[in-house]
């Protein structure tokens, strides 16, 4: 087991982040994809690009006024009581208040029916070490699990002094998520949400139209959203990853001297993506890195060109109209 | 055994024999409380854990001594040991900080049944040579928690004014009064009525007082005898001349700082430095070769090119930075800057900076930039002085 109380840091929600952190636990065949619309054609491009797996809903709880948006009205669902919890189905509570974005992800990729080599050695293990706990022992077994945290641990903040307890001052100004997935199994869609105490089943769907739950699991989300439209939320969708199968239209293609047109365009969405994945590396290094030191030169180098005291004055303007507008308001 | 089962019908006679008949003292504080064990792990953090004996905590004027204790008294020993007997003052000896004693707020996570909730930490400066961590832990042993924080306040009142407790001295500002002394603001109040009047024990106990409160609320203190040149630069030098000389703080220097005080919090205390950092300053930075070159340095390992500077120099991230370097410098909820010096110890900045506070009416961040400054001068000057002496080393 873990040494206990070891802390997980806070992550930021970002399809770059999240898969990584699946990559840096082993899995490389999934990745995340940030959808800006629910509509039928986001839905089909979606599905053009291979597997999808289960899509993501975050709320951002803009501050502590705002409570979790509770279960759509309209038509109230119960979650299943722990007896009739399907066995094949991944169900774990949520236990770690800043783990419950990976333990979403996880949620998502261990209904995923994906193959242990897929899963990758951690998690395929973890997968079939934890599959007979209830979910509590499953929440348990997320937080307490060292590669797990690790991964997700890998965004901590490089700069120490600032995060240093005593001089970290909460700017407020952090937001604080809520995580719902929404998955695909043996014909239903099930809400999984790690503060309930049960998978919600929200939906039936034909076995024989893959992309059908996306349809179920679009009025579901709809629901959340009506029931609360003044809350902020992103939605993500747990995909396969990409690169996958580009890669195997590509090797379709290449022995097809028709299809010359097709096979530069799928060149192209391969690069784009290769180009996308060098975008997430390199925001994903500065996210890891401390910046205070480079903070320091600004400040210092606007002090040489000698327009700092200029820059303070006009700031300070500026931010005393803040205020007095925030005055006004309230 | 029985002594406890009288003090859970209220009896409490199981005690009442031994001290309070005692007539060379007088208890001015009880309250049922237990001990909490602290003891040193090899991490360097303390382990508390209950001490499930249950005891009192008391604070004892002993009459023949002219000394005021704190002590934890053993309800079924019925007596305090040594260990548990501690000095916090005597008529005619010197004075020194005793802390406060404080509900523990972000203790350790208890489990129902398992730990007590109700913990209190005193936390005062260790005796010389003690191996002790700074802080005594208590936890409420009265089954009702309604008068806890009655306790707590009347305990912290005698922390803060130990000579109040004398029975013979002419103070009116006992303990008794009801309440007070738990917020800063009571008590200043209480320390300015008595501030200008003479200079005996308890006022220097009062003015001193005082001084750590305004020292706690990062404000300069002001000498009125002293003129306003930078003479009183540290809070230290300022208190122990409010020390030496009892009374030379009056009434009208604390409304002044309290004043200075108030202007401070409702003003912006800014400018905040992501407000400073505009999108047009970035731009002139990335016009500046010498600039851009140490800026380059500083970039993530991976990215040390000038393809990804602009990049990293408008990025979330560095905003978000300059937003918790400005928060770092503001001052803490009990109003310590130790944040702002911290910060300017860490970049070689340290020197000046007290003094960068009282320029600017104690803002930190008008400070920060100040000292940002003068360092520039600085290193302006040694970097052409360096080149003169290259000169000359290549004139040679």
């Amino acid at each position: 087991m873990a040494e206990g109380g070891e802390e997980w840091c806070t992550i930021e929600s970002d399809p770059g982040v999240f898969s990584e952190v699946l990559e840096e636990v082993g899995c490389k065949h999934v990745e995340l994809e940030e959808l800006w619309s629910l509509d039928e054609e986001t839905l089909m491009t979606l599905h053009s690009t291979g597997a999808v797996y289960g899509l993501i809903f975050l709320f951002k709880w803009e501050s502590k006024k705002n409570k979790p948006p509770a279960s759509p009205s309209a038509k109230p669902r119960e979650p299943l009581s722990e007896d009739v919890i399907p066995p094949n189905l991944f169900f774990a509570h949520q236990t770690m208040t800043n783990a419950c974005a990976t333990q979403a992800i996880l949620s998502v990729v261990m209904n995923a029916g994906l193959t242990p080599e897929q899963l990758g050695p951690t998690l395929a293990e973890f997968h079939s070490f934890t599959m007979t706990f209830p979910p509590s022992l499953k929440g348990d077994a997320i937080a307490s699990s060292d590669e797990i945290r690790k991964a997700h641990n890998s965004f901590k903040k490089q700069d120490a002094f600032l995060q240093e307890g005593r001089f970290h001052i909460p700017t407020g100004d952090e937001e604080a998520f809520h995580f719902v997935s929404y998955i695909p199994l043996d014909g239903t869609v099930y809400e999984l949400d790690g503060l309930q105490k049960g998978p919600i089943p929200v939906g039936t769907f034909s076995a024989g139209e893959p992309t059908s739950w996306l349809a179920v699991a679009r009025e579901a989300i709809q629901e959340r959203m009506n029931a609360s439209p003044e809350i902020k939320f992103n939605l993500m969708a747990v995909i396969q990853d990409q690169r996958l199968e580009l890669k195997r239209k590509l090797g379709e293609l290449e022995n097809d001297n028709d299809k010359a047109a097709e096979h530069s365009e799928v060149v192209a969405s391969l690069a784009a993506q290769d180009a996308k994945r060098e975008q997430w590396k390199r925001e994903n290094q500065q996210r890891r890195h401390n910046y205070v030191p480079l903070c320091m030169e600004i400040i210092k180098g606007l002090a040489k060109l000698g327009t700092l005291p200029e820059l303070a004055t006009e700031a300070k303007e500026r931010y005393a109209e803040k205020i007095a507008k925030k005055k006004m308001k309230t | 055994m029985y002594s406890d089962l009288f003090d859970h019908l209220g009896s409490n006679a199981g005690n009442s024999s031994s001290s309070s008949s005692n007539s060379n003292e007088k208890q001015l504080v009880t309250f049922k409380a237990g001990k909490m064990d602290l003891t040193l792990q090899e991490n360097g953090n303390y382990w508390a854990a209950p001490d499930t004996r249950r005891g009192e905590i008391r604070i004892v004027w002993k009459t023949n001594e002219n000394t005021l204790y704190w002590e934890w008294y053993d309800r079924r020993e019925k007596s305090v040991a040594d260990a548990d007997r501690h000095l916090l003052f005597s008529l005619g000896g010197t004075s020194q900080e005793l802390g406060t004693l404080e509900k523990v707020t972000n203790g350790p996570k208890q489990q129902a049944g398992e730990q007590p909730d109700r913990l209190y930490v005193w936390s005062r400066p260790p005796a010389a040579g003690a191996t002790n961590p700074g802080y005594e832990m208590y936890w409420m042993q009265d089954a009702s928690e309604e008068k806890d924080d009655e306790f707590i306040a009347k305990i912290n009142q005698y922390l803060a004014d130990p000579a109040s407790a004398n029975p013979n001295s002419s103070s009116t500002t006992a303990a008794s009064s009801s309440g007070a002394g738990g917020g800063s603001s009571s008590s200043t109040t209480r320390n300015a009525d008595t501030a200008t009047s003479s200079s005996s024990s308890n006022d220097r106990q009062q003015v001193d007082a005082l001084s750590n409160i305004l020292e706690n609320l990062g404000m300069p203190q002001n000498n009125n005898e002293g003129s306003s040149s930078a003479s009183n630069n540290n809070a230290a030098s300022t208190s122990s001349a409010a020390r030496s000389g009892a009374g030379t703080l009056t009434l009208a220097d604390l409304q002044g700082a309290m004043a200075g005080l108030q202007q401070q919090q409702s003003g912006p205390p800014g400018p905040p430095l992501q407000e400073l950092v505009t999108p047009a300053a970035i731009t002139s930075l990335l016009e500046n070769e010498a600039i851009k070159k140490r800026l380059l340095e500083l970039l993530p390992e991976e990215q040390r090119s000038e393809e990804f500077l602009e990049e990293n120099l408008r990025s979330p991230q560095v905003q978000q930075t300059l937003r918790s370097l400005t928060m770092a410098l503001l001052p803490d909820d009990t109003g310590s800057m130790d944040g702002y010096h911290s910060v300017l110890a860490n970049f070689n900045m340290a020197e000046g900076a007290q003094e960068a506070l009282q320029n600017n009416s104690n803002n930190p961040i008008q400070a920060f930039l100040e000292c940002v400054l003068k360092s520039v001068e600085k290193e302006g000057k040694d970097d052409t002085e360096e080149e003169g002496k290259k000169d000359e080393e290549t004139k040679e």
